[in-house]
């Protein structure tokens, strides 16, 4: 062998770390790229979120974290101007590239809060994508 | 017999205080708006599975212990997506359990140097704290909905850099969990030698057994009271 297991674990600790360190100054890039907007897109066309707000009313919904309030996601994909939004699936991105892809049952359960976060009442917190950037429709 | 007593009453132990401390120091941290996941795994996954290594070097004890402690997450009553975590924990047991059975000798004579132990913590944490992240990305979608590999994928990047900092916090926990190994704590010697006589230690099975009650009795009351 040409490396002894005690040699081997200082190599795989300094490659884990580079790997962190790599990924997170690409994370950070990503998200600055994407955190200078104050648009939302909505199947390829931009939304200003502030207009967005002042033409959907706002509910409030319960969820194991508490009340959260936000315009519900089905009136978004409406406002977008989806013309069968139940033919569809839609994929939730975040600023981070984190990426959740819901139903439209799930869209009619969830909200979109003034923060961009989506809160869904119905669904574990890792759907609960942050910083939305962008709802990507998608064939089912 | 009396030694596979004593390793269940450890496993029992171990997993009892990680998953209550899971719980009760996650949900806190979490309140807080702290990365709760990294500090859990990173320091108290680590400090608990090392400690329980160290003290009874049995192979196979670390996943049981993960199992333990998922089993008793599934009962939080505090954070959704119980299932995912719970299994994500037993999952973080399993990974340490690979790591060491691969990397350690049978008398820990490598992490002697406080070099190797940083090294084996950050790799270990960094590891555990990945490997659950991606498990509980996998299984989360795949209980509600569906699994769509380009989410994962596309997330990954934040997993590895997330596990920097599990990895860094790994590197100082299992140093801490050697330190702590040398204090004589009532559950490391059942039988030991005091003013040139043979003792034991009586209080091994009380405090092993009766700290995991504890444990069970005040989740168990908690998700009781939240479900009625």
């Amino acid at each position: 062998m040409i490396f002894s297991r005690g040699k081997i674990i200082h190599i795989l600790a300094i490659s884990v770390i580079i790997l962190g360190i790599i990924s997170t100054i690409y994370v950070n890039a990503y998200k600055e790229k994407n955190n200078s907007s104050n648009e939302i897109i909505i199947n390829g066309n931009s939304f200003d979120i502030s207009i967005i707000f002042s033409n959907i009313n706002e509910i409030k919904i319960i969820t194991d974290d508490g009340e959260k309030s936000g315009i519900p996601l089905d009136q978004l994909i409406d406002y977008s101007g989806e013309n069968c939004p139940s033919c569809f699936k839609y994929q939730i991105i975040g600023s981070d590239g984190y990426k959740q892809t819901v139903t439209w049952q799930d869209m009619e359960n969830g909200v979109l809060s003034l923060d961009r976060i989506a809160f869904f009442p119905h669904l574990a917190h890792p759907f609960w994508v942050r910083d939305i950037i962008e709802i990507e429709v998608k064939k089912i | 017999m009396k030694n596979k007593m004593r390793i269940f009453a450890l496993i029992i132990f171990f997993g009892s205080i990680w998953g209550f401390s899971e719980i009760f120091i996650g949900s806190f941290l979490a309140d807080q708006e702290l990365p709760y996941g990294i500090i859990m795994t990173g320091f108290f996954a680590m400090i608990f599975l090392t400690l329980s290594r160290i003290i009874y070097n049995q192979k196979g004890m670390q996943i049981a212990i993960g199992i333990t402690a998922g089993a008793l997450k599934y009962f939080n009553p505090f954070v959704g997506g119980n299932v995912c975590s719970a299994i994500a924990i037993m999952a973080e047991g399993l990974v340490f359990e690979l790591i060491w059975n691969y990397f350690m000798n049978y008398d820990f004579s490598q992490l002697k140097s406080i070099k190797m132990k940083i090294s084996v913590g950050i790799f270990t944490s960094y590891m555990v704290y990945v490997s659950g992240f991606i498990l509980t990305q996998i299984l989360t979608p795949l209980i509600y909905s569906n699994f769509y590999f380009e989410n994962l994928i596309s997330f990954m990047p934040q997993i590895f850099s997330k596990g920097l900092f599990a990895g860094i916090i790994g590197g100082l926990s299992i140093p801490i969990a050697f330190s702590l190994s040398n204090i004589n704590l009532s559950l490391k010697d059942k039988i030991y030698y005091r003013e040139g006589r043979l003792r034991i230690n009586r209080l091994f099975y009380p405090t092993t057994f009766g700290i995991s009650a504890i444990c069970w009795i005040i989740v168990l009351a908690n998700w009781y009271i939240f479900i009625s």
